[in-house]
């Protein structure tokens, strides 16, 4: 988190959230602090509660237990319509009776103190141009591509100027190309709007591009939450090494804080997880790009076998096997040749590891 | 060659739909026809001749008819009104249910409309003639003292209206409905709506042709059900229906009946055309 988000007041406070349908807890005991202005993402697979969070923020859902505050006022059990949180519906919830300036205008349009006419066009005027989609004020939803559905529905939910946007995997029905296109406008739009975004999705590369922290979710609750940074290097959890990015998981025995070995070789790990004894097993996570191939004077060495070698875009990634453990080295540039069966002596830095937890019992 | 092949699978398809305009022009259009030109032809007796003239249309808008087309009005409105408030709020809540509910209350809904419905409307006979299950339940429980004496009234022909119809509203609201995407409700109260305004502008406007339908469906019918009205109401509530009936049975006036039935058919097309626009979204 840069500093400038630390400093902004708390928007919104989850305390002790619980939610279950029938027998299964969709949402266990979760807590966390949302700063005004910033830009959150909740990232998980399917069904780990992501969006019953969502739904219990907007208020479509209440909670079985806990509390939500937004502004400092408790909403936990307030009708959706009386909090001042807007969402992007995953398939954008356009109403199909309405066209383009009808829809972005409908929050203006039921409000209890009504803008006049004139001030409701130039609302919609201005919020269609944010999303670049002025002209389109009589076009039916229906007649609509579904990036240009994504943008009305982000103009709909934005005029009202709400103090939170929760937005549902809103890039997940666009394909490639779109949705790279759309993070940055995504990006942007917010910074320009100073609105507090909780974004969800389920594909970490839009997680660590966009946002300035990210917790990762599972079983209903939060495995970790930081900036990307911390959650890409510092992973907690073997889980969330092995969700975000490319990682070696590597068994090792704990010896002392900052040191354990791995296949008789000792490496200078950074202390992660809770407190191990020696000769406990921990999981230390290395990020591929980190390991590099051949000796280096800092960094602990292993041995290994070249089991496949594959190339994408620049990037060569040669996978080996050391001692039963499948370790992933990625390298810049193709300046080398290696093929499957070739013996290679790989180095991982000093600190480059992380030890985290197991998390079977989360 | 590849052009050849398609005007003659073009052509195949137009010889295959032909039974179907034949059908149509044979039996639809063909009996309208007859009976618009009958109802301009000149009573003459028990039978009639093609001698043009617009007497029997006089008629009709002579004053008994008018009444008779006026409390005709008047049962349909009443019956439709009470169709809408019974069966839109029942159809929209039977599709709201988890799927299997809403299956379930569907069939329900619709399996007692398998028996003929001269059937069921003697069994209200049975439930609102003096000293009937109606009248003993009320008696029974101290509402009233003496019995009703419903059947044969004004309410009685009402109630039998709303029973036979109250289906057709059901089922097309249940089916519109059924296809209401939920998240637009939820979309309509996130961004600021109560529940009465989401249900204004997003539930109604959306459910619109299927009470369109249901409309259409019961407001046509409710003109025309003249057996409801002869079984439940005597003869006491006369409808065009019955009006038509006698003509062409008992008094054998083939071109009054003809420019009455048309008259009706113009008033119902009417309000059909008013009912079943396309809305703006789909045209």
């Amino acid at each position: 988190m840069d500093k400038n988000t630390r400093q902004n007041e708390i928007i919104l406070s989850v305390k002790g959230v619980s939610k279950a349908f029938g027998d299964t807890k969709v949402i266990r005991d979760l807590s966390f602090d949302v700063h005004e202005g910033e830009f959150l993402t909740i990232l998980g697979s399917s069904g780990c509660g992501k969006t019953t969070l969502l739904r219990i923020i907007s208020g479509l859902e209440i909670p079985d237990g806990g509390e939500i505050f937004l502004a400092g006022d408790n909403i936990t059990s307030a009708d959706p319509n009386k909090r001042d949180v807007n969402t992007v519906f995953q398939n954008y919830a356009l109403f199909p009776h309405m066209n383009v300036f009808d829809n972005v205008a409908y929050p203006l349009k039921i409000a209890k103190n009504k803008p006049q006419t004139a001030e409701i066009a130039r609302r919609v005027a201005d919020a269609l141009a944010l999303v670049r989609m002025s002209g389109f004020e009589k076009r039916f939803p229906s007649s609509l591509s579904g990036g240009q559905k994504q943008r009305v529905a982000i103009a709909r939910a934005v005029i009202s100027a709400p103090k939170i946007l929760l937005l549902d995997e809103p890039l997940g029905a666009l394909d490639l190309n779109l949705r790279r296109e759309m993070q940055g406008e995504l990006k942007k739009l917010q910074k320009d709007l100073g609105i507090t975004f909780i974004y969800i999705t389920h594909d970490q590369e839009e997680a660590l591009n966009m946002s300035d922290r990210v917790a990762v979710m599972k079983n209903g609750r939060f495995l970790q939450i930081g900036t990307p940074s911390e959650i890409y290097d510092s992973p907690e959890y073997v889980y969330i090494a092995r969700f975000v990015g490319d990682s070696n998981i590597l068994p090792c025995t704990y010896v002392s804080e900052n040191t354990v070995k791995f296949a008789g070789t000792t490496l200078t790990v950074r202390e992660g997880g809770r407190g191990h004894t020696s000769g406990d097993t921990v999981f230390v996570s290395v990020r591929g790009e980190k390991i590099t191939v051949g000796a280096n004077d800092n960094s602990s060495t292993v041995n290994g076998v070249v089991d496949d070698v594959s190339f994408s875009g620049g990037v060569m990634r040669i996978s080996c096997n050391v001692h039963g453990t499948g370790i992933t080295t990625l390298r810049y540039g193709l300046d080398m040749s290696v093929s499957a069966g070739d013996q290679l002596e790989l180095s991982i830095p000093p600190y480059a590891g992380v030890i985290c937890e197991k998390d079977e019992d989360v | 060659m590849k052009n050849g092949i398609r005007k003659r699978k073009a052509a195949l398809s137009t010889l295959a739909s032909l039974p179907l305009y034949l059908f149509t022009l044979v039996f639809v259009l063909g009996p309208l026809i007859l009976m618009i030109a009958l109802s301009f032809s000149t009573r003459d007796g028990w039978d009639y001749t093609s001698v043009f003239t617009l007497e029997n249309y006089a008629e009709v808008f002579s004053g008994m008819y008018l009444k008779t087309f006026a409390e005709s009005l008047e049962l349909a409105l009443i019956s439709t009104i009470l169709v809408v408030l019974i069966g839109y709020p029942f159809g929209l809540a039977a599709a709201m249910l988890p799927k299997k509910m809403s299956r379930f209350i569907y069939t329900m809904q619709v399996i007692p409309y398998w028996v003929n419905s001269l059937l069921r409307l003697y069994g209200w006979i049975i439930i609102f003639r003096a000293n009937g299950l109606l009248d003993k339940l009320l008696m029974a429980v101290g509402l009233t003292s003496e019995p009703l004496k419903l059947l044969y009234t004004y309410p009685a022909v009402v109630v039998g209206m709303v029973y036979v119809l109250l289906p057709f509203m059901f089922t097309s609201v249940y089916q519109v409905a059924e296809k209401l995407d939920p998240t637009l409700i939820e979309a309509s109260r996130d961004l600021g709506a109560g529940k009465i305004k989401a249900f204004l502008t997003v539930t109604l406007p959306l459910t619109r042709p299927g009470l369109a339908t249901g409309i259409v469906l019961t407001f046509i019918p409710s003109m025309g059900l003249f057996f409801i009205a002869s079984i439940l109401g005597g003869n006491k509530v006369v409808l065009v229906g019955s009006l038509i009936e006698e003509l062409l049975m008992k008094s054998h006036n083939k071109p009054g009946a003809a420019a009455l039935a048309s008259v009706l058919m113009l008033l119902t097309a009417a309000v059909c055309a008013l009912l079943l626009r396309k809305p703006k979204h789909e045209r």
